[in-house]
């Protein structure tokens, strides 16, 4: 027996890179701070700001371009643990989960701390599901896995003409958050010369940048702006921690900001800002897109969510994140088994360092605005709200007439909120930019997993599988670029439209991968009697009830909130395929003989071995 | 022992490891939560308890629970002589 022991070699130099991207960047604050102090506009700061990471991450991925199907597919199974951590963290936790977290959290208290509970689960759930078994089969893509067990062509067409929706509700979300978060910091087309309207312009600008960085290269240019990404990410740190040590002398904001509860418990009290203290349904509590005022109490445990509500959406959340088409293929991108363990024992340490994170950058921040904007009167606001409320960071209605009037009526909007910290703190101007430059570039890493998720799936899954099954590598990576090129133009048209709820539409597209996919890929690892018409009919039952019920009206079913509407098409799901697989047939040889080798994590991938066996058949015709 | 003999042990051994694992991450992820209201009225780091340790405290526990499950793996790979590992 001839076993495929290839290791793939790691590139030596990536530590030093990385170093040089860092340290770039770092010097690149540091002198916009000292050019700031010097006179120089903050328009341009804040161009700078932006779009020279932006620049980083396009000579990225054409530095990485490739034109070989194993480097666009996984990144040719090279990346090392961290790195591969890193990629992780930076898609899971993408915009809309780190400025919407944010902003539940600066609306519902600490109630909203369900939604980082929900990808912190889902991200250990997959190391403890998946992980040996999916590296062991080294698919290119969540059908592909599909393929490789159940040994279906039909099980991998419904898988990947189904992970599409998830994918591009994701994908629509992100782009649209982008564009608006880059409406804080670019000039308005019409200063350009450019006669679209603004909206239009910076989701274009976003479309652009994604299909730039990840089509020339695919998962190899994707893994490696997504590392970089999350660098810049990390830089969020930076303003937190500057107000941390300003506020509480300590430069440890995770473990301090329980001083900003106590005092923002105290506020709310003296100040009479709590105005609903009883939990109705998710959709309606999780703050929309619309300007609103605080209202509900920040540290008083189940006062926005039911316990129902909260335990569904940490469960949705948590196995739609275990099962997502756009996460699936990270867990065959490092080249052993070990080193994918090791990924994850990375990406739990890197996961907690951001879900302490976002809930202390939330406190912070929201201490800081109530205490200096809400329930003051409007001659004593300080100077900055002003500033803020030029950005259209928030709005202080009222004129100075009644100024007790308008004291309760601060409104303040979800996405930009995480943009008060560093004007509220004093910061340099820099700082403001800085912190849109890490929310955009987790919005890029997640955009950018789902987008070549969709794209690889149509390429490898549909074309090279179905379609055409003789295309060659070549044939295939072209199809995955056009497709890139067709969904980025679909995906700034869906983005255009008005009511683009990038929280909402994120949750419930993880529901729907939940309801989708969860279930199937528990069964295909740890259940040998699942057949191909079982996983067909659990997805599409799966995903059939999960999306009726997402757009269902009307009284929720059992006190299930349509968002979290996974926690109905989970059960369906498992039962179509369990009821189905027993009833209709046995799965043949060959699909149980590929279910035992998924469970021992050493030898050849199933993928090598389908490659090989194929090789050989052709040669003995 | 027989190799399917010795197939079959290993995958019990896998099994009840991701089981416990499992278990863990359901535990801390959902019932602790539910101890908020009941703890939040003690404070520690000036935090309200329970929120302490739904949103602090159980993270990093799970953290370390997972190093010390994939270490169980490995132990059982080598005690099953899974070796010819990639």
């Amino acid at each position: 027996m001839t076993l495929n022991y290839s290791t793939p070699v790691v590139n030596p130099r990536l530590g030093s890179g990385f170093a040089i991207f860092a340290s770039t960047y770092t010097c690149l604050v540091l002198l916009l701070i000292i050019l700031e102090q010097l006179g120089l506009a903050v328009q341009t700061v804040d161009l700078l700001i932006v779009t020279v990471p932006a620049l980083f991450y396009i000579a990225i991925g054409f530095m990485t371009r490739t034109t070989g199907a194993d480097d666009f597919f996984l990144a040719g199974q090279r990346v090392p643990p961290f790195y591969n951590a890193l990629a992780l963290c930076a898609t899971v936790f993408g915009g809309s989960i780190l400025l919407g977290s944010i902003g539940a959290f600066f609306f519902d208290g600490i109630d909203a701390i369900a939604i980082l509970l929900g990808c912190f689960a889902g991200l250990i759930l997959t190391g403890v599901l998946f992980v040996p078994h999916l590296r062991k089969a080294g698919a290119n893509t969540l059908p592909g896995f599909l393929h490789l067990r159940l040994g279906s062509t039909r099980a991998r067409v419904v898988a990947a003409l189904l992970m599409i929706v998830p994918a591009a509700i994701v994908l629509a979300a992100e782009v649209a958050l982008g564009g608006k978060i880059l409406g804080f910091l670019l000039p308005l087309p019409q200063m350009l010369g450019i006669g679209l309207a603004p909206a239009a312009f910076y989701a274009a600008l976003v479309c652009v940048c994604l299909f730039l960085t990840v089509a020339l290269g695919g998962m190899r240019s994707a893994t490696w702006t997504q590392a970089a990404q999350f660098v810049v990410m990390l830089s969020i740190l930076a303003p937190l921690i500057s107000v941390s040590v300003m506020r509480t002398n300590l430069p440890l904001p995770q473990l301090t900001y329980g001083a900003e509860l106590e005092e923002l418990k105290t506020l709310e009290a003296v100040r009479g800002l709590v105005a609903i203290s009883q939990p109705s349904t998710l959709s309606e509590t999780l703050p929309g897109t619309a300007p609103s005022a605080i209202m509900r109490p920040s540290e008083r445990a189940f006062s926005a969510y039911s316990p129902m509500s909260f335990l569904l959406l940490i469960v949705c959340l948590a196995a739609g994140i275990a099962a997502n088409p756009a996460f699936v293929p990270r867990l065959s991108t490092t080249p052993t088994i070990l080193s994918m363990r090791r990924s994850f024992g990375w990406v739990a340490a890197i996961a907690a360092l951001v879900v302490l994170t976002i809930p202390a950058y939330a406190f912070f921040n929201k201490a800081m605005a109530v205490e200096a904007l809400v329930g003051v009167p409007m001659p004593s606001l300080p100077a900055w709200s002003r500033l803020l409320q030029h950005l259209g960071l928030v709005s202080l209605p009222g004129n100075q007439f009644d100024p007790m009037n308008a004291a309760h009526s601060v409104t303040f909007q979800r996405d930009s909120l995480a943009l008060i910290l560093p004007i509220a703190g004093g910061l340099p101007r820099v700082f403001f930019g800085l912190t849109a430059a890490s929310a955009l570039a987790a919005i890029a890493a997640s955009a950018s997993a789902q987008l070549l998720a969709i794209a690889n799936s149509v390429a490898d899954d549909l074309y090279g599988g179905f379609l055409s099954k003789s295309a060659t590598p070549g044939r295939r990576l072209l199809i995955a670029r056009f497709t890139m090129l067709v969904l980025c133009a679909a995906v700034f048209v869906a983005s255009q439209s008005r009511n683009v709820d990038s929280l909402r539409w994120v949750i419930a597209a993880f529901s729907l991968s939940a309801g989708t996919f969860f279930a199937v890929l528990v069964l295909s690892v740890w259940w040998r009697r699942l057949t191909a018409i079982g996983a067909i009919a659990g997805m599409v039952a799966g995903f059939a009830v999960t999306a009726l019920y997402l757009n269902a009206s009307g009284r929720p079913f059992m006190g299930v909130d349509p968002l979290t509407a996974a926690a109905l098409g989970i059960p369906a799901s498992f039962g179509a395929a369990i009821l189905i697989s027993l009833i209709l047939g046995r799965p043949s040889e060959q699909v149980l003989e590929a279910a035992d080798e998924l469970r021992i994590p050493a030898g050849e991938t199933l993928q090598s071995r389908v490659l090989r066996l194929a090789t050989r058949a052709k040669a003995q015709r | 022992m027989s190799y399917e003999d010795a197939k079959q042990a290993y995958w019990r051994q896998i099994r009840r490891l991701t089981m416990l694992m499992t278990l863990a991450v359901a535990g801390s992820m959902l019932l602790v939560p539910l101890f908020m209201p009941a703890l939040n009225s003690y404070r520690f780091l000036r935090f309200p308890l329970g929120y302490f340790l739904t949103g602090t405290a159980s993270l990093i526990a799970l953290a370390a629970l997972l190093y010390a499950f994939f270490n169980g793996q490995q132990k059982n790979d080598r005690a099953y002589n899974v070796t010819l590992q990639f």
